[in-house]
Order: structure tokens, then C-alpha cells, then sequence
């Protein structure tokens, strides 16, 4: 059952890190909230029923740790993702890269339930799936997904990366 | 660009974060949990136990000056201010223990749950330590008092005795300074090891209901 347990969270360590670099903006705080979802799915995993998917149950997991999970480091304005090869001509590149960490550091300034909305979202969860997830309506998910969008969309704008 | 872009180019940035075996799981599954529930918990169990280590000592330090009929009413005293202490906070330890691992619950009545129950659990305990901390001060002041007082009473008037009046005095003092010691032990201590961890899911909780009621 242990080992059992374990090899599943390795296979589906890709989601926690995922969830780590939406909640935590730094290497540190990723670290330790990787830690923190690892053991609680870990003391968690005997109440996996298998009634659902692996990746869902532990999304869920994930989700409850990052949202109760208070990070040591309160800085969201120096978050960024690793540079990525965008496959453009230079120039190109270079914005597309600018917008897209300035839309990593729209997420980082959104609270603990609407990056879990877009964690979520990001995975493809119908607002159905992600109010029930959460708890909430799926009428509740489709205001705040506007709310969201429209945030990052100033955010972006007020930081001049908005195109 | 769009949120539908950037989920994208995110999942393949975050793929740049190296993936741990098995033994760095291990390794890192073994280290201790900081959530707020976890941690509320741990500080209790540790708050416990030194409570416990420093009863035991206490004890040890004083049974030898104590009479055989001292010692089992202290002891009587013990057990019973134990045994309800356990029916106070056990049985909602465990349910936030369970909690803890629940993982089937949707998150808000997860943690309304937990909420209720880290509520009344702050209470209880805000309210056992005013009674237990000063009468358990007092009941060690009194003992000490009168191993180093000879009291003669032998009749009725001889409570009018000014040795009496001073005990009396005595008592009432501490009883009001034990009050106050514990309010300041409450004030401090709980929100260090208790409070901090309950207002943080509490404030978590309002921000779930507001976006329920939106």
C-alpha cells in the first residue's frame, strides 16, 4: 500500500509542481509547498477510493494544501517562469515572452481560490467539475473566470504587457 | 495574449522542473507537515506532553513531604482533572486528525468543519485554563502554606485567629493574581501556538463563503 502509494505520487508529481508554480513565486516557497502536498497526499492516501481519477483525487489534494498553506516569503511582484523557447523570430519572441511572464505575475497577484479556479482551468476541468471541487456553484465559477480574466487583462495593461 | 495561450506555454515551462525519485520522496515525506491544521495540532500534543513531564516532576519534588492521605487526594485530583480534560479535547483531536487526511470532502464543507471544530476547541480550552490553571496554582500555594504555618484550630473561634485571616488573605490574593497570570498566558501562548493557525483557516473560510454568495 505504502510503496503502492508512493510510486503514484511519482508518476504524478508533474501535477503537484504544476500547483506549486501557481501558488509559490519563489524557489523556496515551491519547495516547501511540494513538501507540504507530498506528505498530506501521502497521509491522505489510504482514503483514496479509486471512485474517482488519481490525478483528480490528488489535484484535490493539492488544491486544499496550497489554499491553507501560508508562504514564508510574502513577494508576488519578482515572480517569473523560466524562459521558454517560444520558436519565433527574435523580436516576436521577445514580446511573447514579456507577456507571458507578465501574465505569470497576474496570476501570482490573485488570491488563494482564484488560482485554484485556475489551476483548474488549466487542466481542462469543466466549471462544473471546478465547483464541485471547491464546493461552490458552477453559475460562482463562470462569474469569477470573467472577474479573472478581466483582472489579468488590467494587470497586464497597467504593466504595459497587454497586447 | 490569452489565458487559453499561456496555459500552454506554462505547462511547458513548468516541465523544466526536475522530477524526484523515489528515495527524494521518501526523503521529503519524512519531514515534518507546516500547514495550519498540523501544526495546531502538533502544538497541542507537545503543549500536552510538557504539561504531562512537568506534573511528573512536580510530583516527584514533592511526594516525599506529603502524608499517604495527601498523596492520594492529590493524585484523586489529578485523575480527575485529567479524565475530564481528555473528555474535553479528545474526541474533537481525533476528528481534526481525521480531517486532516480527509480528502473526499469538498473544500468549503471541509473547512467549515474544521472551523467548527478548531471554534469550540480554542473555547474549551480558553475556558478550562481560567478555572484549571489557577486552582491548580492555588491548591500548591495552600499546600505550601500550611507545611510552613502551624495552624491551631481547634474551635470554632479559633478561624478568627489572625494566622486564619492572614491564610484567608493569602488565598484570596493568589486567586486573583492566578486569574489575571492565566489571562496573560491566554492573551500570549494561544495566539502563539493556537490562535494564529485558526484565524488564518477562518479567514480562509470568509473568502469561501463570499465567493458562494456572489
Amino acid at each position: 500500500m505504502e510503496q503502492q502509494g508512493l510510486h503514484e505520487l511519482q508518476a504524478h508529481q508533474r501535477l503537484i509542481h504544476k500547483v506549486c508554480w501557481i501558488y509559490a513565486s519563489n524557489e523556496d516557497d515551491r519547495k516547501d509547498l511540494f513538501q507540504e502536498i507530498l506528505i498530506q497526499a501521502w497521509q491522505s492516501y489510504s482514503t483514496y477510493r479509486g471512485d474517482s481519477k488519481f490525478s483528480t483525487w490528488l489535484y484535490r489534494v493539492a488544491l486544499n494544501t496550497a489554499m491553507t498553506w501560508q508562504k514564508r516569503s510574502q513577494s508576488t511582484s519578482t515572480a517569473s517562469l523560466p524562459a521558454i523557447d517560444l520558436q519565433d523570430d527574435s523580436d516576436q519572441s521577445e514580446q511573447r515572452e514579456a507577456q507571458f511572464q507578465g501574465m505569470y505575475r497576474a496570476i501570482a497577484q490573485l488570491n488563494k481560490i482564484d488560482k485554484a479556479i485556475v489551476t483548474l482551468y488549466f487542466e481542462e476541468y469543466s466549471y462544473q467539475e471546478i465547483g464541485e471541487t471547491l464546493g461552490i456553484t458552477a453559475n460562482n465559477v463562470a462569474v469569477k473566470m470573467t472577474r479573472i480574466k478581466q483582472f489579468i487583462k488590467e494587470y497586464m495593461s497597467k504593466e504595459g504587457t497587454w497586447n | 495574449m490569452e489565458l487559453d495561450d499561456f496555459k500552454a506555454q506554462f505547462n511547458k515551462a513548468t516541465l523544466q522542473t526536475p522530477d524526484h525519485d523515489i528515495h527524494e520522496l521518501q526523503q521529503l515525506i519524512r519531514n515534518k507537515s507546516n500547514s495550519a491544521l498540523h501544526r495546531f495540532l502538533r502544538n497541542f500534543l507537545v503543549e500536552s506532553i510538557i504539561g504531562i513531564i512537568t506534573l511528573i516532576v512536580l510530583l516527584w519534588k514533592v511526594v516525599s513531604t506529603l502524608s499517604a492521605i495527601q498523596i492520594m487526594v492529590t493524585l484523586a485530583a489529578i485523575v480527575a482533572i485529567s479524565a475530564y480534560q481528555v473528555h474535553l479535547f479528545l474526541p474533537a483531536y481525533n476528528e481534526l486528525k481525521a480531517l486532516s487526511a480527509d480528502t473526499n470532502k469538498p473544500t468549503r464543507q471541509w473547512v467549515d468543519r474544521v472551523v467548527e471544530l478548531l471554534e469550540s476547541f480554542v473555547l474549551r480550552y480558553k475556558r478550562f485554563m481560567l478555572w484549571a490553571m489557577p486552582v491548580g496554582f492555588l491548591i500548591g500555594c495552600v499546600i505550601g502554606f500550611l507545611k510552613n504555618v502551624n495552624l491551631q484550630i481547634q474551635d470554632v473561634s479559633d478561624v478568627f485567629t489572625s494566622d486564619f485571616l492572614l491564610l484567608l488573605s493569602v488565598i484570596l490574593g493568589l486567586t486573583v493574581f492566578m486569574y489575571l497570570l492565566t489571562w496573560v498566558y491566554i492573551k500570549t501562548v494561544m495566539k502563539r501556538l493556537y490562535t494564529r493557525y485558526f484565524t488564518e483557516l477562518k479567514d480562509y473560510q470568509k473568502e469561501l463563503h463570499a465567493m458562494a454568495k456572489e
